[in-house]
């Protein structure tokens, strides 16, 4: 039993717990620190995309809404059935005019400098905005086309046609414009072409009615596919700019 | 953590913004001083990547930041020397516009922007539009969004230019809070914004690195190129001719001069302590405009 005893002494004056590791509590304590500190972060285009939306300038959607009420009120209780679609035309490089004071933002208030070196750069929320605005001017042109569509005994095939032409060659006209002049005036120079290209419109139904005759659709056709490859490869070049940094930029 | 400038180049056409400019930085607070058009802001703008360099490269803890990408502007916090708003945007707008460029969840981001205008006196003005803002609320805006997603290095260009002495006073006293345990890089032609608070000192002149110091280091270079005298008004024009006068005091016994020169000015000239004002002055009189045909204090 003393044996015993003494044997259980010994056991338990030899497992005595080790010193405290001062360096091992500081770098404990300095990785805790590290952790809590950490901020969670997102990388998806998605996810920043989504976030865009909110920072869109509000004027935006409020001219669209506008622009959507108001050619609603003039076609229906206006215009005389099968003369819809006279308004579409000039409506649609409108609609895009809205929506591309946002992507020369970034250069017109001088904020590329700030948002170059960022996880998400001025390439990406250009992208971005032009997500946005492409996909808000596609639902305000299906809208137009629904309210004309209401009015006009004219084949849907040709309703899209005239819808989509003039809002891509809009489209293209504007982006050239912004790829090769990035300054404050370059939003004037967009509203110019745009109204410009909204007055032909407008004349064109009345002074070439033959354009819009079923064998002229071949022709829009055409420039349906020509205005989106340029828009195609104006898209690219405005991106590419943006890798290429400050040095592109004529305001800086 | 280690950020080394290897050689950086910048042209621009004919004129040479940055030349073979090579500095490490580690942990601390660095004020860039330099003239006008010394090529600071082309230097930050470069190991920012708002500028690609000519020639050179930028290692961060041994890595490229070409390579580094994305990664590279997580761990970087910039306020560019005069930067724009969006002018429909509030202080909080801009501040999670800012967050959304940098990748934060948005509930990180809500709390983030709330800490920091806090930490910059903005909290009380935070749903104001900025452009009602003075000049030195803006400048605290842009360290907020600069520090909102925690960098590691902290790149300000001309933070305190337009602040009057009080903001400068109340940034400088920011920029210390924030500068623990990072790189912080701060340019400026004034001379005692950084004095106080910069660990280094780095001079540049004409887009190259001419000194670079602790404060005590160019102070002590500094020695020898100060000097007081009083002389009589009418020759006054005489030693402003000749000399750099970097303070100028009419008294009851004549004009007192405190002159920086590398030879004694004349044989009633006494030495006196030298500052980093002092060192800045001999070497930059030239690009500050002053006159012409003066024999020393480093101008022709």
């Amino acid at each position: 039993m003393k044996r015993n005893i003494q044997k259980k002494l010994v056991e338990m004056y030899q497992s005595v717990p080790p010193m405290p590791d001062a360096e091992g509590m500081t770098s404990i304590i300095k990785e805790a620190k590290s952790i809590k500190g950490v901020i969670p972060k997102e990388s998806s285009l998605f996810w920043f995309v989504k976030t865009q939306i909110r920072f869109i300038d509000i004027k935006v959607w409020i001219f669209q809404i506008l622009l959507l009420c108001m050619y609603a009120l003039f076609v229906c209780a206006t215009l005389q059935n099968t003369e819809g679609f006279l308004l579409l035309v000039p409506i649609t490089p409108i609609v895009v005019l809205i929506g591309t004071s946002e992507l020369s933002r970034s250069f017109r208030y001088r904020m590329a400098e700030m948002e170059i070196p960022t996880h998400f750069s001025l390439r990406q929320v250009l992208l971005a905005r032009l997500i946005i605005i492409v996909a808000a001017d596609l639902f305000t042109l299906t809208c137009l086309m629904i309210i004309t569509a209401l009015k006009a005994y004219t084949a849907i095939n040709a309703l899209i046609l005239y819808g989509i032409v003039p809002c891509l060659v809009t489209a293209y006209g504007c982006l050239w414009i912004m790829n090769r002049c990035n300054n404050s005036y370059s939003q004037y120079y967009t509203a110019t072409y745009s109204i410009a290209l909204s007055v032909v419109g407008g004349m064109s139904v009345n002074l070439w009615p033959v354009w819009y005759n079923t064998s002229a659709h071949g022709i829009w056709l055409l420039v349906f596919c020509l205005a989106l490859v340029g828009f195609y490869s104006e898209v690219r070049k405005m991106l590419n700019n943006c890798s290429r940094k400050l040095e592109c930029f004529n305001e800086i | 953590m280690e950020l080394i400038l290897d050689r950086l180049t910048k042209q621009f056409k004919n004129k040479i913004a940055v030349d073979r400019f090579s500095y490490t930085m580690k942990a601390g607070v660095y004020g860039l001083l330099g003239a006008n058009g010394a090529g600071k802001t082309t230097l930050m703008r470069m190991i920012c990547t708002v500028l690609s360099p000519t020639d050179g490269d930028i290692l961060f803890d041994g890595h490229s930041i070409n390579v580094l990408n994305e990664r590279y502007c997580d761990i970087l916090g910039y306020l560019p020397q005069d930067f724009g708003y969006y002018p429909d945007f509030s202080a909080r707008d801009f501040m999670l516009y800012m967050a959304s460029l940098k990748g934060i969840k948005n509930r990180a981001a809500h709390k983030r922007t709330d800490e920091l205008l806090h930490l910059v006196g903005l909290s009380d003005v935070a749903t104001q539009k900025i452009r009602s803002f003075s000049g030195g609320m803006k400048q605290r805006l842009g360290v907020a969004q600069a520090v909102l997603n925690g960098p590691k290095i902290l790149i300000l260009d001309e933070p305190t230019a337009g602040l009057d002495p009080k903001e400068r006073i109340r940034f400088r006293n920011l920029i210390s809070d924030l500068a623990k345990d990072k790189i912080v890089l701060l340019s400026t032609h004034i001379v005692s914004d950084i004095e106080c608070i910069a660990d280094q000192i780095i001079m540049m002149k004409k887009g190259k690195l001419i000194l670079s110091g602790t404060t005590a280091d160019l102070t002590e270079q500094a020695n020898g190129l100060a000097w007081n005298l009083i002389v009589n008004p009418n020759e006054l024009e005489q030693y402003e001719a000749r000399y750099c006068i970097s303070n100028l005091h009419h008294t009851s016994m004549g004009v007192e001069l405190r002159i920086v020169s590398e030879e004694k000015p004349a044989q009633n000239a006494q030495p006196i302590t030298a500052n980093i004002e002092d060192l800045f002055l001999f070497h930059f009189s030239d690009e500050l405009g002053q006159t012409s045909g003066k024999t020393s204090g480093g101008i022709q």
